[in-house]
């Protein structure tokens, strides 16, 4: 067996009293306490990580997108609710006056850009509007002399005091009639230009006019 | 020098999840070792408990930067022996008058020469050669230091050490040589006087 190295021996002699470590622990944490940083450098430390200023970045594209997204959803229920009163206009006569043949195509084809209509299947829906046309021009005609023949019984009814009854209840039932006229118009034209369509053309369309087909004429007031 | 790298790992991921009850546990584990280094370097055991707490405040900010190839134990003494060459700078540029030097030198020679020993002038002997040799360790420069105190006391391997000081394991090699030459040189001439 060598004899050890008088150096190693004298190193492992060296073995000095251990300085008191109690408290180094409390004395760590305050320090600790001490130079914690602000949350401002804690933000700034947080963003110097990669992965946490991409998940941020991502974050913020994402809900900048979603507001987008959802303001442009808005935009377009606004518009498509427009569109879809001012297709109702040119289908029901109780709404609004018929277009005529010509400014069909401009009532139409909102229709045929939302809902990709084919060359085909736009021509077939302008020619079932073209044909029920002539019939909501009629009836819109005959709900214009009602409406003035009305206006000229309630002149009389202030100017007079009285009235004919009877005429008076002849007008409101023909009125009545001529709506409900218009109301199955509306629908047998939703019904046949809804079968143009596919399925979801069809679901699209009739989301567009539900207000218009589900509910019937309201008995008139005036 | 506590070799549980699987357990300073699992504590260094609790540390980073926010568990700082995991800090304790690593100052528990490395406090000893640490101060052993610090105190042998400096010579001082004020400065020494002050730079090891100043190490584990250190490794607390930094926790978030260890992953799981890190090595917590050349990060510690990296850490810790960078302070103690620039407290060791400070202390020869601003000369006090330690207390240790009065106070555990003198108290513990008297200790010594009142026991019970069998030979009091041996063990007096046996203690001027340690002064000695803690002289001739603090004249050592701060690479032949820390190569020495990490490789005799701690037990550091030298890739350990060789990851501590920046150098290569043949690097190590050759400054624990050095460092073993000049003490024998100088400790030749400290016991021949």
């Amino acid at each position: 067996m060598t004899p050890k190295d008088p150096l190693d021996v004298l190193l492992d002699r060296w073995n000095p009293a251990y300085p008191d470590t109690s408290g180094l622990q409390r004395d760590i944490w305050r320090r600790i306490a001490a130079v914690r940083p602000s949350i401002l450098a804690q933000l700034v430390a947080w963003f110097r990580r990669p992965a946490f200023s991409l998940l941020f970045v991502a974050s913020c594209a994402l809900a900048v997108l979603a507001v987008f997204e959802w303001h442009e959803a808005r935009l377009q229920r606004q518009v498509n609710a427009e569109l879809a009163r001012q297709y109702l206009r040119v289908i029901d006569p109780v709404l609004g006056a018929p277009s005529g043949s010509d400014s069909m195509d401009r009532e139409l084809v909102w229709m045929r850009d939302e809902l990709r209509l084919s060359p085909d299947q736009y021509a077939r829906i302008r020619a079932l509007h073209e044909t029920l046309n002539a019939e909501l021009v009629a009836l819109e005609k005959q709900r214009l002399r009602v409406r003035q023949e009305t206006a000229a019984l309630e002149e009389e009814r202030r100017t007079e005091g009285q009235i004919d009854f009877l005429v008076f209840a002849g007008l409101i039932k023909i009125r009545q009639d001529l709506d409900l006229q218009s109301f199955h118009s509306m629908q047998r034209l939703v019904s046949a230009t809804a079968t143009v369509m596919t399925p979801e053309q069809r679901r699209r369309y009739l989301d567009y006019v539900q207000a218009a087909i589900s509910t019937p004429p309201q008995p008139i007031a005036d | 020098m506590p070799a549980c790298p699987a357990t300073d790992r699992a504590d260094l991921v609790a540390l980073r999840r926010g568990d700082e009850i995991a800090l304790n546990r690593l100052i528990e584990r490395w406090e000893r070792p640490l101060i052993g280094f610090a105190f042998r370097y400096l010579g001082n055991s004020a400065d020494a408990r002050d730079l090891v707490a100043e190490t584990f405040v250190r490794l607390y900010q930094n926790r978030d930067r260890f992953d799981a190839e890190s090595n917590l134990p050349a990060w510690l003494f990296t850490a810790l022996a960078n302070l103690c060459r620039n407290r060791g700078r400070w202390n020869r540029r601003h000369p006090t008058v330690g207390m240790d030097s009065s106070e555990n030198g003198a108290s513990a020679v008297s200790a010594q020469l009142c026991s019970d020993e069998p030979d009091p002038r041996a063990k007096l002997q046996q203690m001027e050669m340690i002064e000695a040799l803690e002289k001739a360790v603090a004249a050592l420069p701060h690479d032949l230091k820390t190569t020495l105190l990490l490789c005799h006391y701690e037990r550091l391997s030298h890739r350990e050490i060789g990851v501590v000081l920046g150098c290569s394991e043949r690097g190590i090699e050759t400054r624990l040589r050095r460092a073993r030459q000049q003490l024998r040189a100088d400790l030749g001439l400290s016991l021949s006087t």
